[in-house]
């Protein structure tokens, strides 16, 4: 498979990305860990005109906590550094827990956690666990300073509003976490999956699966299993998503979810 | 050639330093076979799934079809004719521990999946010498065998890691 032409640059800093982005559109591709990017450049899904790599940005992959106590995760930080980065384990467990269902170790060795929730396909694992946690993306423009977009924002938006420098994550919830997902096999993109974080004011929910995550705000208030499944119908009215499988993802959705509160329940007694 | 240009793309393939102009579009695996000669990097399905590409660059292990050629420039690459850079000094055969080892335990039938295989489990090892049977399944699951059913290759680099244990 061949992509079609294009023109490649290598900045060295952020500065040289916003100046090669511009007003950004759809001529413009930044290349993090390609795991997405190229393969949709091969299929020519994606036909840019300039492509950016961003990969020798000198301090662009730091996994850090802020002085607020927020896990900041840099643009070209890795899937599989992530995963097994000891703040993020004890601190956002359930990152780690859904980082180990997303493809495989090569593939996340070189797959970034900010190119896949930009990327945000469907059945995207993280797009649910960044809704969970209220993550917000750092995003930089030409001429103007760095603005904080909401993942619920964000991931309505593909990726398009800027230079996405970093993923920022509130500071940790002590309660039960969980991550339940099905899929055709392991470590392939899910069917469905529930993402699911206790906090002092309930659980939190999202699932992945559809056209993108969706958080489930009915399904937080639930108390019975019959209470859950009549409040996730809610909270997936008008869900759709690229194939035919919505009715039978309804349907899953209630046992996932179930299951992943019953697992987070467990963990936080 | 397109009004793109090319790019200057310097890398040392299995010890051998090969530099050339290639456009922005060349894929890494393409580059290595028909530019560097590599040819024992297999292009199975060319979107990251099979893993038959997989090369180690500078050290890890990367689908070579998901990456661009120019994205290499400066960088080392040993694919699986320069195994023993990895695994270890080969026998009069030629063949690395690791080698002898899918040999022994018939982990490959076709061959076509072997050199990613073998490139991925050598930095594997490297990284993680006494690996439990659920790492080397989840290790191999980057990796897709139509011949063997995988049961083999578990076996493989099962004995493998047992031989270079201390």
């Amino acid at each position: 498979m061949k992509p079609a032409p294009f023109a490649y640059e290598r900045p060295s800093d952020v500065a040289g990305v916003l100046a090669l982005l511009g007003d950004g559109g759809p001529q413009k591709a930044i290349l993090a860990g390609g795991q997405s990017l190229v393969l949709a450049l091969a299929r020519r899904a994606r036909t840019p005109e300039l492509v950016i790599d961003i990969n020798r940005i000198a301090g662009l992959d730091a996994i850090t906590v802020d002085g607020e106590g927020c896990l900041v995760i840099g643009a070209t930080a890795r899937l599989e550094e992530v995963r097994v980065h000891p703040a993020v384990r004890s601190g956002w467990p359930l990152i780690a827990e859904a980082l180990g269902l997303v493809a495989n170790p090569v593939v996340r060795r070189r797959g970034t956690l900010v190119g896949n929730l930009s990327n945000n396909g469907p059945g995207c694992e993280m797009a649910a666990v960044a809704l969970v946690l209220d993550a917000e993306f750092v995003v930089e423009r030409l001429g103007s300073d760095p603005s904080r977009v909401p993942s619920a924002i964000f991931l309505t938006l593909g990726g398009t509003v800027g230079f996405v420098t970093a993923v920022r994550f509130p500071p940790p919830s002590p309660g039960g976490f969980a991550f339940v997902e099905l899929s055709r096999r392991p470590q392939h993109v899910c069917t469905l999956g529930a993402a699911v974080q206790l906090g002092p004011a309930g659980p939190v929910i999202a699932l992945a699966g559809f056209a993108t995550a969706i958080r489930c705000t009915a399904a937080e208030h639930a108390s019975t299993p019959e209470a859950l499944r009549a409040a996730l119908a809610a909270d997936l009215a008008g869900a759709g998503s690229a194939d035919t499988l919505d009715e039978y993802r309804h349907d899953v959705a209630a046992v996932l979810v179930g299951d992943a509160l019953a697992v987070a329940r467990s963990r936080a007694a | 050639m397109t009004g793109v240009g090319t790019n200057r793309v310097a890398i040392i393939v299995d010890g051998r330093a090969v530099a050339a102009d290639v456009e922005p579009r060349t894929l890494l695996a393409d580059f290595l076979r028909d530019t560097c000669g590599a040819v024992a990097v297999h292009i199975g399905c060319g979107e990251g799934t099979c893993g038959a590409c997989t090369v180690a660059l500078d050290g890890i292990a990367v689908r070579s079809c998901l990456m661009l050629a120019v994205q290499a420039d400066g960088g080392t690459i040993v694919t699986a004719a320069g195994l023993a850079a990895l695994d270890g000094p080969p026998d009069a055969q030629n063949l690395t521990p690791l080698q002898l080892a899918f040999r022994a335990h018939h982990a490959l039938q076709c061959g076509f999946c072997t050199p990613g295989i073998l490139v991925a489990t050598a930095l594997f090892l490297r990284a993680n010498p006494h690996p439990t049977r659920a790492e080397i399944v989840d290790h191999l699951s980057g990796h897709l065998c139509r011949c063997t059913g995988n049961v083999p290759i578990i076996a493989a680099i099962e004995a493998a890691a047992g031989a270079t244990a201390p």
